[in-house]
């Protein structure tokens, strides 16, 4: 098994601030991640300088083997690595249809277009009944339904979901909550964010929690902290 | 009131209005697109003019009004694709992005005005007609370059619009409008889409210019009052909307043409902009805009 995805000593943050110091990741093709953490340590900022909205200042990420550290954000998106940022308002004037059309505007999603969007479809068939329908008029749990529907339309070989439940009634959780375990049994490799470990645990093949910019637990790690042990630790002995 | 003005009215209300339409969805789509203001778009509108008589007229070189404006038109696109690359794209990434890009605007406005006063001299220039007389419709008559107007702004518009709700690269351009990050995040190439929206807004604002200069004279200035007049109009009709800008460039077309009947050409653009603030007090978001 060879690794999709490597993130090498990843140095960066915004102006002058540091966020990221020298943190560094495996993730094999197929495998499912979980990242958690406290809010504000680096978390959403490390997948910023993966999909290439944010420039490294140090080390490196590799997907499939090639570097992208330099790369544009649209040829990363044309190589397969998809990122559904956090609190994704997509394009609120474009319908759902238009939304998801252009999900798929790489030249790797085209061909597949059709497929893909009957597969968000059958992800999520309130998207289909509110096709027409313009982005703002959405419900949030609706919107972050189309994000991750977007994020397939893009016939992603890496997945990132950014906190794709922040703020959402715990009834639409669930469903979403389904959805996320359908795409993470399926072929398509993810790296989920999330803040509820109970949820990552079910989901995802191991979990990194990120602190300070530096990853201080992973799972995957023999002799390290079990799932169990990261929830007691973050959210004290009886969660 | 007679026939005969009634009828004077309208035509000359529907080849202003026509006229608007053309310029202001131009100066709408960069402005929806990149959040600029494009002062120069009166300016881009003169140099279309001037290239189309440059290479149409019998004093430039002679190869007739129909290669000119088609040559006309594609230069203007070409030229705006570099007017983004030298007065846009640097400043993109700064927070004050809006107020620097007034001034470069305005600066490239002067200078191209400035470079048309030297390459072609301040004596007007006039187009060669398009055909030799005018035509009757319904017992109004119109010039030639009035009725290519009419008919020039209603197919170039519907052709706009179909490109921009049917294609999936205008849907892209619509898209990186409302949310560059989240487009740069589905693979748009968000640079070159806006490079995009400025060719088509540069070739908008040349056959608007060509037009204008077939119907009147061609001068280093003669943008300026027609920048102002589609200001009015894209305020007018709400930011945003190209539906809303058409709508307001026929409106406002009416309402010049009716007010230089009855009151005259002197008060008519003070007149204009009274409406207009009566407008933005009772509807901020412009006649047809959203809140």
């Amino acid at each position: 098994m060879s690794a999709l995805l490597e993130v090498a000593g990843a140095v960066t943050g915004y102006g002058r601030t540091r966020v990221l110091h020298g943190l560094s990741l495996t993730l094999n093709e197929g495998r499912s991640l979980g990242v958690c953490g406290p809010n504000g340590h680096g978390k959403t900022t490390l997948m910023r300088a993966v999909s290439g909205l944010l420039r490294l200042w140090e080390g490196d990420v590799r997907f499939d083997g090639k570097s992208i550290a330099r790369s544009a954000p649209q040829s990363i998106v044309e190589a397969g690595l998809i990122h559904v940022p956090q609190g994704n308002r997509l394009f609120p004037e474009l319908s759902v249809a238009e939304n998801l059309r252009l999900g798929a505007y790489s030249q790797r999603a085209r061909p597949n277009e059709a497929e893909n969007l009957e597969r968000v479809f059958a992800l999520f068939p309130k998207l289909k009944t509110r096709r027409s329908q313009k982005c703002r008029t959405l419900s949030g749990g609706e919107r972050q339904m189309l994000s991750i529907g977007v994020g397939v339309m893009a016939q992603p070989r890496l997945l990132i979901l950014d906190e794709p439940n922040l703020g959402l009634a715990p009834i639409v959780k669930e469903e979403l909550g389904e959805a996320i375990q359908d795409i993470a049994e399926r072929d398509i490799t993810l790296i989920l964010i999330e803040q509820d470990i109970e949820f990552i645990m079910s989901v995802t093949n191991h979990t990194l929690v990120v602190e300070q910019g530096e990853i201080t637990v992973d799972t995957s790690i023999a002799g390290d902290m079990t799932h169990e042990e990261i929830v007691s630790r973050y959210f004290g002995e009886n969660a | 009131m007679s026939l005969d003005a009634i009828q004077s009215i309208l035509s000359s209300a529907v080849v202003l209005g026509s006229l608007y339409a053309i310029m202001a969805a131009g100066l709408a789509l960069t402005w929806t697109t990149l959040g600029i203001f494009n002062f120069a778009h009166g300016a881009l509108m003169m140099i279309g003019a001037y290239f189309a008589w440059q290479i149409g007229a019998d004093a430039g070189f002679g190869l007739g009004v129909a290669a000119g404006m088609a040559i006309g038109v594609a230069a203007l696109v070409g030229l705006g694709v570099v007017f983004e690359r030298l007065v846009i794209r640097p400043f993109l990434g700064s927070r004050q992005v809006v107020l620097i890009t007034v001034i470069t605007t305005l600066a490239a406005m002067i200078f191209i005005q400035n470079s048309a006063l030297l390459t072609w001299g301040p004596r007007m220039k006039q187009m060669p007609p398009v055909l030799p007389q005018g035509i009757s419709v319904m017992g109004i008559s119109f010039s030639a370059a009035e009725l290519l107007i009419v008919i020039a702004a209603p197919v170039t518009l519907i052709a706009l619009w179909l490109f921009l709700t049917r294609t999936r690269l205008g849907t892209a351009v619509r898209a990186v409008a409302q949310n560059p990050e989240a487009a740069a995040l589905m693979g748009l190439n968000v640079s070159r889409l806006y490079s995009l929206a400025f060719a088509v807004s540069a070739g908008l604002a040349g056959f608007s210019g060509i037009l204008l200069g077939s119907m009147r004279f061609i001068t280093p200035t003669m943008g300026v009052e027609p920048l102002i007049k589609a200001l009015v109009v894209v305020i007018f009709g709400g930011l945003g909307s190209l539906g809303g800008t058409i709508g307001a460039a026929y409106i406002i077309g009416f309402l010049e043409a009716t007010s230089i009947y009855f009151i005259g050409l002197y008060w008519t653009p003070a007149l204009l902009f009274l409406v207009i603030i009566v407008v933005l007090v009772i509807r901020p978001q412009g006649l047809f805009g959203k809140e």
